[in-house]
């Protein structure tokens, strides 16, 4: 255990990722990248990824601008590669027409022709992929009801709120039974409702056996959807495999937490007694304590406890480990 | 060709319902209100000059180009801006079937407009004692093919610009009103460089070439000067060497970069 001198900065150890990277590329995965970059001009999308993601649901986990829409764009072949090759279940996927009748892909952008019905749309969209008007109508009504907007169906589009948006995406993104579906951050607008129901339907066409790269850049809602996660980071991807080795990843090295409270002194003495804390720093504002601990769980137990014992008044209490861009912190430092 | 039909209807709908319609119609009943408020004025001698005049003023330099800038510019660039293009491109149709579908609503939106507007305007002035003069020098025969050709030149090319360049309106603002006008009025081969060049030249030799008056119509018979036939093939090719064009620059396109993230 360590004190360190109050006001200074907390600095974070180096964490070799070498166990947690991907793992070699299986040319017979669902989804194959060799050696592929991105690059926008001067600007990498995404740098020399190979990957293979396999059969099944797979998050693909990253913080904002790391490079999970540029992939995304390149698994649906929205984008060409600048280098390397893209094959999507056994083909070439950048001007392949075809392949878009295996891929579904429900993307990140809140983008629709307005005066359409959510009905008319995803109708639209299953006449697109080929079925006939009265196929396309029972395959419409059909994912709809499975995204639980049957209610809403005869309603114009711009007049959905942001969570029904998602939800027809999600619908057109499914009408015509693809083998892959692709979800850019499905989860974005939806109400803890819409969340929960979209969380299970991910789950479900795990289960029947369709394979589904979902991004976040949320862990826990990645978490709730599959075990099995990509981590993608600044254009690379610096981890792959199960949510676990992550979480177990990131308990292995200090927790941040700060602490607002009327008397940081005081409580800085009380959590300097514990073994699980190995640094305690005062801000600069006087009134906030920023903790590092490498049982996070306990301490969050231990807090209030000790806040009643100590009569200390305990305002606020945030982690920035909870920040997915901390944990890339650990795995690429 | 499914596809090719649903998106048609739907590009179709989006342009006879969206608001630039009213673009379109508004230079299309510029004609006729103005035939309307002079025709009374106006010496019966005088009516195939207001006839002519309305044609070459207003529809060849006017409301082609207005037309072809406002529905075409826009086919694709609209979907792009909208965002609703990529529920487009991702589905199991060529690329080429969006733009031969927009290409084709547009060709009867913009054919139906200019019909309509001329025919309008034919009808208005036939009205007067002296209508049979219109008559004489071909009346709506020899005016209407040029001008549903123009719209299709315009149109292609438009189209061309709208798919090739990022922010397009510029460039069809300077072409429309800037380039057409500057060459297609310039003597001599640089005319040969315009649309208008060759619209003209339909008009002109349609309406029996008497009417020297025509204002910037200059057919001589001179060496050089294309027939009504060569200059409807060139309008045609304009066409459809912008739709190839586009359907080429559209296949290689990679329309998410214009929302990179």
């Amino acid at each position: 255990m360590t004190s360190i001198p109050d006001s200074e900065p907390v600095t974070m150890k180096r964490v070799a990722p070498a166990k947690h990277a991907p793992p070699a590329v299986d040319p017979s995965a669902p989804v194959v990248l060799n050696n592929v970059s991105r690059w926008y001009g001067e600007v990498i999308g995404v740098n020399d990824i190979d990957v293979s993601i396999p059969a099944g649901v797979t998050g693909l986990l990253g913080p904002n601008g790391a490079g999970k829409t540029t992939l995304i764009r390149l698994i649906t072949g929205q984008i060409r590669p600048s280098k390397g090759e893209v094959r999507v279940l056994g083909e070439s996927v950048w001007n392949n027409a075809g392949i878009y009748r295996r891929i579904g892909l429900c993307p990140d952008l809140d983008s629709f022709w307005e005066t359409m019905t959510g009905f008319e749309f995803v109708r639209y969209m299953a006449r697109l992929a080929g079925y006939s008007t009265g196929d396309a109508s029972a395959r419409a009504l059909a994912q709809l009801e499975r995204v639980s907007l049957t209610y809403a169906k005869d309603r114009k589009v711009g007049g959905y709120s942001k969570g029904m948006r998602q939800r027809v995406k999600l619908a057109q993104a499914m009408v015509h039974d693809p083998e892959l579906v692709v979800l850019d951050e499905p989860l974005t607008g939806l109400d803890p409702v819409g969340r929960r129901e979209v969380i299970e339907l991910v789950r479900e066409l795990g289960e029947q056996g369709r394979h589904v790269v979902v991004s976040s850049h949320i862990l826990h809602e990645v978490e709730a959807m599959t075990p099995r996660i990509l981590l993608i980071h600044r254009g690379r991807i610096v981890a792959a495999g199960e949510v676990h080795d992550i979480r177990s990843m990131i308990d292995e090295h200090p927790h941040r937490i700060e602490i607002e409270c009327d008397d940081v002194r005081a409580l800085a003495r009380k959590l300097l007694d514990y073994d699980d804390v190995i640094r305690v720093a005062i801000e600069d504002d006087a009134n906030r304590l920023r903790v590092e601990t490498i049982r996070p769980d306990d301490f969050y137990s231990r807090v209030p406890e000790l806040a009643i014992e100590t009569g200390i008044g305990i305002e606020r209490m945030t982690s920035s480990d909870d920040n997915l861009e901390a944990v890339f912190h650990y795995l690429v430092k | 060709m499914t596809a090719v039909w649903l998106v048609f209807r739907h590009t179709l709908w989006q342009l006879v319902w969206g608001k630039k319609i009213f673009v379109v119609a508004a230079a299309a009943a510029l004609p006729i209100v103005i035939a309307a408020l002079v025709g009374p004025v106006i010496p019966d001698e005088e009516i195939e000059k207001i006839w002519i005049n309305l044609v070459m003023g207003i529809f060849v330099h006017l409301m082609l180009p207005l037309t072809a800038i406002t529905f075409a510019l826009g086919l694709i660039s609209d979907e792009v801006e909208r965002g609703t293009l990529l529920y487009l491109i991702t589905r199991p149709n060529g690329k080429w079937t969006v733009v031969v579908a927009k290409c084709l609503a547009y060709v009867v939106v913009a054919t139906v407009m200019i019909l309509l507007a001329i025919m309008g305007l034919y009808a208005v002035l036939q009205t007067k004692e002296g209508a049979a003069a219109i008559r004489a020098i071909g009346g709506l025969g020899a005016v209407a093919p040029a001008l549903v050709l123009g719209a299709l030149a315009y149109g292609g090319l438009f189209l061309c610009v709208g798919t090739v360049f990022r922010k397009p309106m510029i460039i069809g603002l300077i072409f429309a009103f800037g380039w057409e006008n500057l060459l297609g009025n310039i003597p001599g081969q640089t005319r040969l460089l315009s649309i208008v060049y060759y619209i003209r030249i339909m008009i002109g030799r349609a309406t029996n070439e008497a009417t020297s008056f025509m204002r910037g119509v200059h057919v001589e018979d001179g060496v050089g000067v294309p027939s009504a036939s060569a200059a409807a093939v060139v309008l045609v090719g304009i066409f459809l060497g912008g739709v190839a064009i586009a359907i080429w620059s559209f296949g290689r396109k990679q329309y998410a970069l214009s929302r990179v993230q």
